[in-house]
């Protein structure tokens, strides 16, 4: 039985088309919602809509190949959608630096979400509905540590989540500024010993990004130390312990200045002043 | 459950479930499949290949991070990545930043550009021709209302103005048209 209103109905098309205004799409999902019938027809025409692409494919440029790999490998991934996130509290969208069990080392720790807004109306109609979705989870999951940390007597443990929680929002924002630079540059490299560095950097911007991961086990007391190096000067980036550089981790740097090239040494926990071995991977950043 | 169910979407809606699990090589095979189609359906909207080439490499990233969301009740893997590309890139030609990005990112990017092979199979040769004469058998007011819309990225209002005809018209016959390529193509019959 269509108790449609054949002016609301008439939309499937234009809708589809994504030919509407904000306020009339927002009006008109409303209705969808309500309405089966234009359901089933908005995703036939959908379909339809996607037969009509494959009339425009083309080849892309290849380096939008490594592009892809080279970003994903920043971005962390959306947990599925579960009708009880409250009482799963360790759905993916935890924090993970906090768990270091083996099946998480393929959602590298402090890999963060590149969150999607870039403009208000940026991104896709699912992909706004996905980041409120998680931001919800997040909300979800932190009610659920309190409420565990009440029962269990540890209380501290749900601030310090917060505060993680916090810490990973405000670094998605700087990463997903630098991913949208202008000048932005994806290089990934193998490291000697096994697995690989991403770096992400915006000159404008004076940022790099660099992501570790599946890297070599090291002797007790040696790290992995990242290094910055210009003409006539290498300083250090930071020093990163053996059991992230495996598992996966992220440094954020704010200082790039003028440097030409990324190396990674194996030095003493501590980390060195100057390079003291070769290193284990060297990327040139052409200016 | 509205489909085209191909071979190939079976193969893709199998993929999807392997990348919400984070298999980057399963993430390689829906990009092989689909990038030609999100890259060209970018170019075709945007005109300008490094806007595309941004927003394509935006859509496969989304479909990334949210192949945990794809459900496969609602329609195919075809048709999830590719409104997700055309409203990524509907929404680029509407921003105000366009003009402004274009002349920054042709500046930064003028190098010689190399492009994927074009691995166009027989298949998607024959699919892109059954597109055409479906068109072919539309009214002109239908045709232009869908190619306005779709392919150029305008909205209902924008393509009232360019037909000279009434908005109620242009918003019926985007429906009756898409609905007439519905048929011809055999969607979801």
């Amino acid at each position: 039985v269509r108790t449609v209103e054949p002016q609301v109905h008439a939309l499937t098309g234009a809708y589809v088309c994504h030919a509407l205004s904000a306020d009339e799409e927002r009006d008109f999902e409303l209705h969808l919602a309500q309405c089966p019938d234009c359901a089933m027809e908005v995703a036939e025409l959908r379909e339809t809509a996607a037969l009509l692409a494959m009339e425009a494919v083309q080849a892309p440029p290849r380096r939008m190949h490594a592009a892809v790999l080279a970003t994903i490998n920043l971005t962390r991934q959306l947990p599925p959608l579960t009708t009880a996130p409250v009482t799963r509290p360790m759905a993916a969208s935890a924090p993970s630096s906090f768990s270091s069990s083996s099946e998480e080392q393929q959602l590298p720790s402090n890999v963060v979400p590149i969150e999607q807004a870039r403009s208000r109306r940026g991104a896709s109609d699912h992909a706004n509905r996905v980041g409120r979705f998680s931001r919800v989870a997040i909300a979800g999951w932190a009610v659920a540590a309190a409420l565990a940390g009440v029962v269990g007597g540890l209380s501290v443990h749900s601030a310090v989540q917060d505060r993680q929680i916090s810490q990973a929002d405000s670094r998605a924002t700087q990463i997903s500024a630098l991913i949208s630079a202008s000048d932005v540059r994806i290089g990934v490299a193998k490291v000697t010993g096994g697995g690989s560095a991403t770096v992400v950097e915006s000159r404008a911007r004076g940022q790099a990004a660099i992501t570790l991961s599946g890297l070599a086990a090291l002797p007790a007391g040696k790290a992995y130390q990242l290094w910055f190096m210009s003409t006539g000067d290498t300083r250090s980036a930071a020093v990163v312990t053996a059991s992230a550089a495996k598992s996966g981790t992220q440094v954020l740097a704010d200082d790039l200045g003028d440097t030409a090239s990324v190396a990674i040494t194996v030095e003493p926990a501590g980390g060195s002043a100057r390079p003291t071995t070769a290193p284990v991977m060297l990327m040139s950043l052409p200016t | 459950v509205p489909s085209t169910a191909g071979p190939e979407q079976a193969v893709l809606v199998e993929a999807l479930s392997l990348v919400a699990r984070g298999d980057r090589e399963a993430f390689d095979r829906v990009y092989r499949e689909m990038a030609g189609a999100v890259f060209g359906l970018a170019r075709r909207v945007l005109r300008d290949p490094a806007l595309a080439e941004e927003v394509a490499q935006e859509v496969m990233v989304d479909v990334w991070r949210t192949a945990s969301r794809f459900d496969q009740a609602k329609g195919s893997p075809r048709a999830w990545i590719l409104t997700i590309a055309h409203r990524r890139a509907v929404d680029r030609v509407r921003s105000e930043q366009a003009a402004h990005d274009r002349e920054t990112k042709v500046a930064a990017r003028s190098n010689e550009i190399e492009y994927d092979e074009v691995s166009e199979t027989v298949e998607a040769r024959l699919e892109a021709q059954r597109v055409r004469h479906c068109l072919g058998g539309l009214t002109d007011l239908q045709r232009e209302s869908v190619t306005l819309a779709y392919y150029s990225g305008y909205t209902y209002p924008q393509v009232a103005e360019l037909l000279q005809a009434p908005l109620g018209t242009v918003k019926s016959r985007m429906r009756d048209g898409l609905t007439r390529m519905r048929d011809c193509l055999g969607v979801g019959r």
